[in-house]
């Protein structure tokens, strides 16, 4: 198993395509916390972020064979993820305000230690991510916490590199001048 | 801090944040990015177990293809056919072809051929393989090869009469990695 986990996601992709369940299982756990946080950041309840992962890693292990190893796998189960997100909200989806600033992140009382902080300023930026618009979150997670270059969000996404690099632009300044207030 | 509505809904411009306050925003973008990236989403491990779950019982299309029974008269003699899903054949040749030194099968198609009787025979497989790029490739190739056709004959047995399965088992060298593909 330790031989396993230590694999590449391509040489593990490749196994799944062929059937490899337990190499599909090691993908799925390497790359389903990501997946789950994008989702619970993009979705409008936790339930719809559970399905959302659910139904990629499902139509994932359908797909596999289709995967041509352009993309990285990562990038791959991201697409098919945002795409489920995408099909989630036409269901039901809070409707995002539009590209104004809206109201300052409330402070909380500071606590009297790191953690305390560190939970505060979440909640905080939890808030003023949940007012931006679905691209400006997408595209602003998808780089800051996923790590994903803008050449891979455009695929993500399917927008062009252009349109990810004025949104990304947007979502940082929008979420700076939302937590410039925060304590 | 509390804010009495929002720009919009009160008519009144967003306080511009001062530059300090910018740099300071800026700063706990980092910051909470950071956490969130080093942050398992909350309820990870149920949805975990969920996710595994679905995963293990969906199933991928398939076809059952006709195979020749061990005692060659069993089947005329009863009426009696046995088929195997190809995706039990494809796991195999995944499994025999894990004795290819430096290389990895990246597709296996089964070629299959639907006779008047109904019966599904295969034809013979292609094979994609990745390789290290100091393999001898026709080594590894005709290894590849003769694999597949020991396995095809060992899960569906030999071929009917007047079939050859040499004739159509392609192998492809699809990409070569600068180390062994299979890590």
């Amino acid at each position: 198993m330790s031989e396993v986990v230590d694999r590449s996601d391509a040489s593990l992709a490749r196994d799944a395509a062929l059937g490899d369940r337990l190499a599909f299982e090691v993908l799925l756990h390497r790359h389903g916390p990501a997946l789950h946080r994008y989702a619970l950041r993009t979705c409008a309840t936790p339930a719809d972020a559970e399905d959302v992962v659910q139904e990629t890693f499902v139509a994932a292990w359908r797909g596999l064979n289709r995967w041509d190893g352009r993309a990285s796998v990562k990038t791959w189960l991201f697409a098919i993820a945002a795409r489920k997100v995408a099909d989630a909200s036409r269901k039901r989806r809070a409707v995002p305000i539009d590209d104004q600033l809206l109201e300052p992140v409330a402070s909380g009382d500071a606590g009297p230690d790191d953690h305390a902080r560190e939970r505060e300023l979440l909640q905080a930026l939890e808030a003023a991510l949940d007012e931006l618009p679905y691209n400006q979150r997408a595209c602003w997670v998808l780089i800051e916490v996923e790590g994903l270059s803008q050449a891979e969000v455009a695929s993500v996404l399917e927008m062009s590199p252009d349109a990810v690099r004025g949104t990304i632009f947007r979502a940082r300044r929008n979420l700076t001048e939302r937590m410039a207030r925060w304590r | 801090m509390a804010v009495n509505g929002t720009p919009r809904e009160t008519g009144e411009a967003a306080e511009t944040p001062t530059p300090d306050e910018l740099r300071r925003a800026e700063r706990l973008l980092r910051e909470g990015a950071e956490t969130m990236r080093s942050e398992a989403a909350p309820g990870w491990f149920d949805v975990a177990q969920r996710v595994t779950g679905a995963v293990r019982s969906a199933a991928r299309r398939s076809i059952e293809i006709d195979a020749a029974w061990p005692e060659p008269t069993h089947g005329s003699a009863t009426g009696d056919r046995l088929r195997v899903s190809d995706l039990v054949v494809v796991d195999a040749l995944r499994r025999a072809l894990v004795s290819v030194p430096q290389c990895q099968p990246s597709a296996v198609d089964l070629v299959v051929e639907e006779e008047p009787s109904g019966a599904v025979r295969c034809r013979g497989a292609r094979v994609g393989l990745v390789a290290a790029f100091d393999v001898d490739l026709h080594a590894a190739a005709d290894r590849a090869r003769r694999l597949t056709l020991d396995t095809l004959s060992d899960v569906l047995g030999p071929p009917p009469d007047g079939v050859s399965r040499e004739a159509v088992v392609d192998v492809e060298i699809v990409d070569v990695t600068p180390h062994d593909p299979r890590r």
